[in-house]
């Protein structure tokens, strides 16, 4: 008789080689795909409250600060925008093929909410994690827009030069 | 955890991971994210597409209820309780749908909802198309296909050419595909499947 494992691999390779589906026509998937996009569009959420946040920081990497002593020796810059009630902490490095942000919600009201960047021809979303954070990796150079959903209200951020 | 019955011809895969990316992907799309919703279709439409089709309705009736599963999923999106278990609640409604589908092409009287659906297929001398243990073997090849995605482009190809075609790729043309030795293949093939099986186990 077979151990257990042996019939596991043997199993899976019986359902590999069996499987005969093959993927749905593309012009179903466009109208599954667009369904979102034109309904979402014509159903927003109702009482969503936007706030735009400004920026009150940019401390750019091995530059002093206004009354800093020395400059500071940090590999990334970082941006601090703030809003009525919240502020959004954003750290900016150079990688590679781009840049990577990490950014922090200082507020409530945004766990497992999404932070969306934006410029022309280019979106990224993710989810804002536990501790309010939220990342982005390897974006091009240019002009961004970010925007952070949240329950019941969202923080926009109409410019952030990479 | 998925809970797939197991039978006596047929072991039972399980994928936390990706249960909880389906239930990510349904988190993101209640808050408007087109990403999420555009990678939630692209992970199941294989196998939605595959209940029609494996029932016996053309590629056009197939379609339609394609398109019609995704409009109910998009319909009932906020009010799904287990998002985790996006997986099941996609294939019951495909498989409610293509029935609807089947009886409506026999000029059949079509059930209005799935309790009514589900009464009268128990009636059925033979609803094996749409049998239990036909859909939990494609939802079971459905996290396989999953998991060969998850894994490095090297391995998506190996498995891909052997497994995964109509015409099983030889040994030869997946070594000129991944430039190496075509004896390099079977010990790559082996680890890439013992990769698939630790994603499932």
């Amino acid at each position: 008789m077979n151990n257990p494992k042996d019939k596991f691999s043997e199993d899976m390779l019986r359902l590999m080689q069996a499987d005969d589906s093959i993927d749905a026509p593309d012009q179903a998937v466009r109208y599954a795909k667009n369904l979102f996009r034109t309904m979402s569009s014509q159903a927003q959420p109702s009482g969503l409250r936007r706030f735009i946040a400004t920026l009150t920081a940019d401390l750019a990497p091995n530059v002093a600060a206004y009354g800093e002593r020395s400059a500071s020796g940090a590999a990334a810059r970082q941006m601090l925008f703030t809003t009525g009630e919240h502020a959004i902490d954003l750290r900016i490095s150079s990688v590679e093929n781009g840049f990577d942000i990490r950014g922090q919600i200082l507020g409530d009201g945004f766990v497992n909410g999404t932070a969306t960047i934006e410029s022309a021809g280019f979106t990224a979303t993710c989810e804002v994690d536990e501790n309010n954070g939220f990342q982005f990796s390897t974006l091009p150079a240019g002009e961004f827009g970010l925007t952070i959903r949240g329950s019941d209200s969202e923080i926009a951020v109409d410019k952030i030069s990479l | 955890m998925t809970t797939a019955p197991e039978t006596e011809n047929q072991v039972t895969l399980v994928s936390a991971a990706a249960e909880r990316t389906d239930a990510r992907l349904v988190k993101l799309c209640r808050r408007g994210d087109q990403q999420a919703w555009d990678e939630l279709v692209d992970r199941f439409q294989r196998l939605i597409f595959a209940i029609p089709r494996r029932s016996g309705l053309s590629e056009e009736q197939a379609a339609d209820v394609f398109q019609e599963v995704f409009l109910t999923l998009f319909a009932k999106i906020n009010s799904i309780e287990q998002p985790e278990r996006i997986r099941a609640w996609l294939v019951t409604t495909a498989k409610f749908k293509t029935w609807a589908a089947v009886r409506n092409s026999k000029g059949l009287y079509s059930p209005a909802t799935e309790e009514e659906m589900e009464a009268e297929m128990a009636n059925l001398p033979d609803a094996a198309p749409l049998a239990d243990d036909t859909l939990v073997e494609m939802e079971q090849q459905h996290l396989i296909r999953a998991a060969i995605s998850e894994l490095d482009e090297r391995c998506r190809t190996i498995l891909s050419m052997i497994y995964l075609r109509e015409t099983s790729a030889s040994y030869a043309e997946v070594a000129e595909a991944i430039g190496v030795g075509e004896t390099s293949i079977s010990p790559l093939r082996s680890r890439c499947l013992k990769k698939v099986e630790k994603k499932l186990s």
